[in-house]
């Protein structure tokens, strides 16, 4: 035994060593593994590009436009081929739900790291007391945005410090002779490097050489003891990774690392001013990789800790006001959350599902993993007993160096060891609490909740007595069922819930809703839709919150920045709306007190959005109310990344409000120029950058407020190269339009040397700013076209009118705009002569560009400068350039053709017949695309072949065209409906061919067809032949066209039925309104709403066209028809009818006033609704003509239903009464009003008061000479005595 | 609103809060147009509602008159003439008689 006990002894200790041996070497290994080697912010975008905002400014067809180029895809022909199914599905906008964070790109997924910040101090709340000590003030958040500024610094140094010395150890050994050595020194290098780079991630947790540590560590003992009172120290209120270093100290016997310390000591103390939330180490501060990928990665790893990154927080216990009950600065109580009772200790799924946000996969790899681990658990010792033999055998201690895995998944076998019975096998309990992945049912008519819903409204699912839970309990489920209605709610759930929100505000507290909607704004899956109802909720509490929200401003600013930076318009326009409200209610000092500190944050994201922000509480609250704020923060001394915030807000301001910043702008100018000369070149740039923003906002004035940066400015571009140079030219260039023409001719003489120099920069970024600062230039009035001449275009063709620009099409854009802008100063034939060689180029975007770039120039300047050799060249590149397009979009080559043929009108006539050559050609092609665009290009130039006299052409055309009505792709189709209709509109009905009489019949089967393009295209030609040449055609085939005009007036582009409308008013005009108005009234018949809504539009249009006269005999007559349909299609034909004939009512007034008398005695609400609006047109039409006595008559009969509950009839009502106030004066609505506004009976009352305040709007000053005549009584003078003077 | 006393609270506020998300009232007529209408009315100074009682009613009246004799300039010659004073005289006095047009407010009790 004695050997046997040494011998094991030896085998420990060996082992032990070859530990720490294991422990020494890879101990680097590890911590490169867990926080991994690489910069963290590889990838990010260390800084916003030059010119972001033109970036903003995309709209969104045009990121459409570059999406469609950036991807290859079949041709549209192909596509247009497929079933329409799901294509129509998309066009109505059926698209499915985007999560936010799908479509973030890195730099905007930051926001994920910033921390809902603890809440503040109200220093206006307080009056004259001092702070208590728990609370967060101002120089507590100041003082820790410092140490972290430090921290920074400090590290960046020292990973500085130690590059430096493997460079110098490199270099020395390298210097050493032997080959050998050499190669050794190298290897080595490198391994120095990637050390210094790894130590450096180190540095943070354990390393315990630097001075900052040393003093840390003597912090840290007084922090460990409890009972010091700690006073507002600054590592109570958000655990720095500073604070994690600390335990790192020997104070602690064991090694920890921040992963096993207990979140809270010392927060005992003060832990009801600081919700929980922030307190786990899951919540440091941003920027931390470990956290950045909230993923299952953590159900792997070792430590329960590591599992719960902040995304497995369990918000909904943010900010509540319980303490933790058991959390003692003890060394090991890993499992302590907030939430006392549920901890990881046993996580079973159902738990799990109401604690912890789970995806389905989570779900399942967690099922997975339990069932593993179900099989695998380790041995209890009384099984292991059983199965060995009880001699032989000796338990030994577990060495030292054991720790125990602590998975949760593994941990919770620590519960059910079975007592007892055999341990073998046992049939596994059905545990009904446990639910999978069906969702439990919410109570309470609550809406779904989605998996990752539960994390937040998971309390809402235990069925817990209401009588059990106190009064802040019941409060927040109240809240976060409102919540959850608003969220996931059907429309009116979400319209109730936001409105009780809206209107229990400040009973429900600041505290309490902010701390359940701020999360879930931060929810990582969260959806567009959300978000905007979130948001939406937080605007409405604002408003009646009021003063009460100031705590939380800097936690709304938080979840809020973001929204600024959206790449959706309106989620910016949103954020900005919300950040308005917010600075008006809790007031300037309040917003720059939550806002200051992050300004010289040390993540450019937090400063960048800040800076976003800032502008909008300038815009809100007047510019002059923050200049002395910016005037301070853009001279500080202490870091330039104040100064840099400082200015971008001054950047942002004069982006945001455009003109408004005139008044201001000499201050706003003197308080950023130091930032020229600043020593920091990012201060610089943005310096020149805001500098531009603010001239392009006040143009064309205040060149005079710009007097002092010009000398810096023209100084700098000497001296500056690269970005700032960038920078500073585009300040120039937004400066120099301003200018007087004497100043601005000197000016751009000066820059042009250095533009001219920067024309050949490699750099995309510099020439854009540079061509755009050319444009600026250029169109200043005192630079001569001369100049232009001889100095830039030489050197601006050579540079930039090359292939490469014209694919980029940033670069593209900017290039054609320029080189307009040159032409207005020099002429087309200058410009147009250099580049016309180019449309026969092999290269099909810049054909494009050349191409986009001659019509421009030729639309703005006409084409009288244009000589016989260049016409003929311009032409010949033109149709070769239109012959050679591939791509699908067509539409630069039509514009750009069509528009040279107009310009250069009558001189086109010899080359029409090359022209229609190709075209004739073309309508014959295979391909589809080619056919279309021929058939596009007729109606572009049949205005120019009817100057030149070419009708004969024209009509050769047209029966070309005529015989390709067969076409079958729609696209092709429509086209050729619209090239005849071109043809038809510049020749007349009378020399058409082929004639009328053959078109018309031919038109008739295509107004089936059911594509818009189509459609739209043939009825207008259909319409223009009813207009100008209905006499060619048969009454007949008239009637036959009606019959097919009914189904269009079901189409789903506005447009169409307009155009069909229009259409019944020409046919009935030209064939008598009878037979149209027949089949209009058996219209009204059918079923379908929409289809009689038109049908009565064109009712009224008919009459309108035919006189009222033709049309209410027979219209009056349907309205004996005894059908609810009919009949309100006839009353709402007579509204839409005396809409539209206005005054020529008053010869039918006395006419249809029976049946209105009738239709508004009826049952039917509809009836009444309907004729109180014909009732309003008809008042409002009449108004002034003496028809008094029957409208005296009908309003009798609309009075009494001013009592209906029913929205649309109520509205019919008071408007019919308003049209009775236009019509009959303002005294006798008054005297109907007089009986019921202090009528005994509130409900009537309430009715009253309102038709007397639209009246009293409509026509207060009306009113005077007929209000009642007021007794006086006791003291008060009712009477009016001025009314009975006479004279 | 409710009361304040610990022991009530619970009870209270929970009873409370049951009425705030009721949905007792019909949903219909508190979101339609009429009730956007009447909000916008309630914008405009002189506009009423079923509880103005005859002094404010009466006051607004008294204004809008004054205001109007301001506003048409040959009433207010007429005016002038009639009571043989100058016409910025009238205009003044007007002006003045808007403050309180009727005399102090009657006691609110008095008055219900």
């Amino acid at each position: 035994m004695e050997t046997m006990d040494a011998d094991i002894a030896r085998v420990q200790e060996e082992r032990r060593q070859k530990e720490a041996e294991l422990a020494a070497l890879s101990s680097l290994t590890f911590d490169r593994e867990l926080y991994g080697i690489a910069n963290r912010f590889e990838g990010y975008e260390r800084s916003i590009p030059v010119n972001e905002d033109e970036e903003e400014a995309q709209d969104p067809t045009e990121r459409e436009v570059a999406r469609k180029l950036a991807s290859y895809t079949a041709p549209k022909s192909v596509l247009a081929d497929l079933p329409r199914g799901e294509v129509t599905d998309e066009q109505l906008g059926f698209k499915k739900p985007q999560r936010i964070i799908d479509r973030e790109d890195d730099y905007r997924k930051k926001r994920l790291n910033r921390i809902i910040s603890p809440d503040r101090n109200d220093a206006f709340a307080m009056g004259d007391k001092t702070p208590d000590a728990a609370v967060r003030t101002y120089a507590d958040i100041m003082r820790e945005e410092a140490l972290k500024r430090d921290k920074e610094e400090t590290l960046r140094l020292i990973a500085k410090k130690k590059e430096e010395d493997a460079e110098r150890r490199a270099k020395e050994e390298s210097t050493a002779p032997t080959k050998a050595q050499i190669a050794t020194a190298s290897v080595a290098a490198a391994a120095a490097v990637t050390q210094s780079a790894g130590s450096k991630r180190r540095n943070r947790w354990d390393q315990n050489v630097e001075p900052e540590e040393v003093k840390k560590a003597k912090a840290g003992s007084e922090w460990d003891n409890p009972d010091a009172t700690p006073g507002p120290s600054r590592w109570d209120a958000t655990p720095t990774p500073g604070h994690a270093s600390m335990d790192a100290t020997p104070v602690a016997a064991s090694r920890r690392n921040r992963w096993d310390e207990t979140p809270t000591p010392g927060r005992a103390s003060d832990a009801d001013a600081t919700p929980a939330g922030g307190v786990t180490p899951g919540a440091t501060p941003a920027g931390m990789t470990w956290d950045a990928t909230p993923k299952l990665a953590g159900l792997a790893t070792p430590t329960p800790k590591k599992q719960r990154s902040r995304w497995d927080e369990t918000p909904a216990t943010m900010g509540s006001a319980t303490p933790m009950p058991g959390a003692t600065p003890s060394v090991f109580t890993p499992g302590v959350t907030p939430m006392g009772g549920i901890e990881l200790a046993t996580p079973t799924p159902g738990h799990i599902a109401l604690r912890a946000p789970m995806t389905p996969e989570q779900y399942n790899m967690l099922r997975w993993e339990k069932d593993i681990e179900d099989r695998n658990r380790p041995l209890s010792d009384e099984e292991l007993e059983a199965m060995f033999p009880m001699e032989g055998y000796k338990i030994l201690d577990p060495p030292a160096s054991y720790v125990p895995i602590r998975t949760p998944a593994r941990k919770l076998l620590a519960t059910p060891t079975p007592l007892g019975g055999t341990p073998l096998y046992s049939i596994p309990e059905e545990d009904r609490s446990q639910q999978y992945d069906v969702p439990k049912e919410a109570a309470g008519g609550l809406p779904m909740m989605k998996p990752e819903d539960y994390q937040y409204f998971g309390a809402l699912l235990s069925e817990k007595e209401e009588e059990e839970m106190t009064a802040e309990e019941s409060k927040e489920r109240k809240i976060m069922k409102l919540l959850l209605k608003v969220k996931n709610g059907t429309p009116s759930q979400r319209k109730t819930a936001l409105r009780q929100l809206t209107d229990k505000a400040r009973e429900l507290g600041a505290g309490p809703l902010f701390n359940q909607i701020l999360p879930l704004l931060m929810s990582p899956t969260l959806e567009d839709q959300e978000r905007h109802l979130l948001v939406k909720v937080i605007d409405r509490v604002l408003y009646k919150l009021d003063e009460l929200v100031r705590p939380f401003v800097h936690k709304i600013l938080v979840v809020i920045e973001p929204l600024l930076i959206d790449e959706d318009y309106y989620a910016r326009v949103e954020g900005r709306e919300i950040i308005s409200n917010l600075s008006k209610a809790a007031g300037l000092a309040t917003m720059i007190a939550a806002m200051r500190p992050d300004i010289d944050n040390i993540d450019e994201y937090v400063r960048n959005t800040t800076a976003r922000a800032f502008s909008v509480v300038a815009s809100a609250l007047g510019i002059p109310a923050l200049l002395p704020f910016l005037k301070a923060v853009c001279q500080s001394k202490k870091s330039w990344q104040a100064r840099h915030t400082g200015i971008k807000i001054v950047q942002q301001i004069a982006i945001l409000m455009g003109c408004a910043v005139l008044p201001h702008l000499k201050s706003l100018v003197e308080i950023i120029e130091h930032g020229l000369i600043d020593e920091n070149q990012k201060v610089r740039t943005i310096t020149a950058l805001s500098l531009a923003a603010l001239a392009e906002a006040a143009a064309p004035y205040g060149i005079e407020s710009f007097d002092s940066v010009l000398k810096p400015l023209w100084k700098g571009i000497r001296s500056h190269r690269g970005k700032v140079l960038a920078a500073f030219l585009k300040a120039i260039g937004f400066i120099i339009p301003l200018m007087d023409a004497m100043y601005a001719s000197y000016y751009t003489k000066e820059v042009m040397v250095i533009l001219i120099r920067e024309f050949q920069s490699p750099d995309e970024e510099m020439k854009k700013i540079v061509l755009k600062v050319v444009k600026q230039c250029v169109s200043t009035e005192g630079v001569e076209a001369s100049y232009i001449r001889q100095e830039i275009l030489p050197e601006f063709f050579r540079n930039f009118w090359v292939r490469r620009m014209a694919l980029d099409r940033r670069n593209y854009r900017q290039l054609v705009d320029t080189t307009v802008e040159v032409a207005n100063k020099v002429g087309v034939a200058d410009i147009v002569g250099r580049v016309v060689e180019d449309l026969k180029d092999e290269s099909e975007p810049y054909r494009r560009m050349v191409m986009e770039t001659i019509e421009k120039v030729v639309a703005s300047l006409g084409a009288s400068d244009i000589d016989a050799r260049l016409e003929e060249l311009l032409i010949d590149g033109i149709l070769y350039a239109f012959q050679e397009q591939t791509s699908d979009d067509a539409n630069v080559m039509l514009n750009g053709f069509g528009t040279v043929v107009n310009a250069m009108g009558q001189r086109v006539k010899p080359y029409l017949p090359q022209i229609c050559g190709t075209i004739k050609w073309r309508l014959n092609n295979k391909s589809a695309k080619v056919r279309q665009q021929a058939a596009d290009l007729i109606s572009r130039i049949a205005v120019v072949m009817k100057q030149c006299h070419e009708e004969q052409l024209m009509g050769h055309l047209g029966v070309v065209l005529y015989e390709y009505l067969g076409e079958e792709y729609p696209e092709v189709l429509g086209s050729i409906l619209g090239a005849l209709k071109a043809i038809v509109n510049v020749i007349g009905m009378t020399k058409m061919t082929p004639p009328i009489k053959d078109l018309l019949p031919r038109l008739t089967p295509i107004l089936k067809n059911r594509h818009e393009k189509v459609q739209e295209n043939c009825i207008d030609l259909v319409g223009r032949i009813a207009d100008r040449g209905a006499e060619f055609v048969p009454a007949r085939e008239w009637m036959r066209i009606c019959f097919e005009l009914l189904e269009m007036l079901k189409a789903h582009k506005k447009g169409i039925r307009r155009a069909t409308v229009n259409t019944f008013g020409y046919i009935a005009k030209a064939i008598g309104p009878q037979d149209v108005l027949a089949t209009l009234l058996n219209n009204l018949k059918v079923q379908e709403r929409q289809n009689r809504v038109c049908t009565t539009v064109a009712i009224a249009i008919v009459a309108e066209t035919c006189s009222p006269f033709t049309v209410l005999p027979a219209l009056m007559n349907e309205y004996r028809v005894p059908e609810l349909n009919v009949q309100n299609g006839v009353l709402k034909s007579l509204s839409f009818l005396f809409e539209y004939i206005g005054e020529m009512g008053k010869d039918y007034i006395y006419a249809v006033t029976p049946l209105l008398e009738d239709a508004l005695m009826d049952r039917d609400l509809v009836h009444r609704q309907t004729a109180a609006s014909a009732v309003k047109h008809m008042a409002l039409g009449v108004a002034g003509l003496g028809c008094e006595d029957a409208l005296i008559h009908l309003l009798n009969f609309v009075w009494p239903n001013i009592f209906e509950t029913s929205p649309h009839v109520i509205n019919a009502v008071m408007e019919a009464i308003e049209g009775m106030r236009v019509a009959l004066g303002p005294a006798i609505i008054l005297s109907y009003c007089l009986q019921g506004l202090f009528h005994p009976a509130r409900k009537v009352r309430e009715v009253y008061w309102k038709i007397y305040n639209s009246l009293y709007i409509g026509a207060q000053d009306g009113l005077v000479a007929a209000y009642p005549v007021l007794e006086d009584d006791g003291q008060n003078c009712y009477s009016r005595p001025e009314l009975m003077m006479f004279v | 609103m409710y009361p304040d006393e610990a022991t009530t609270r619970g009870v209270a506020s929970r009873v409370y809060l049951d009425n705030v998300c009721g949905t007792s009232v019909a949903a219909s007529d508190r979101f339609n147009i009429n009730s956007q209408l009447e909000h916008l009315q309630a914008k405009y100074v002189g506009t009423g509602h079923a509880d103005v009682n005859r002094f404010e009613w009466a006051v607004n009246i008294q204004r809008d008159s004054y205001a109007s004799y301001v506003g048409h300039y040959p009433i207010l010659a007429y005016f002038a003439i009639a009571e043989n004073e100058s016409i910025g005289r009238e205009r003044y006095n007007f002006m003045q008689k808007m403050l309180l047009p009727c005399g102090k407010p009657p006691d609110r009790d008095q008055e219900d």
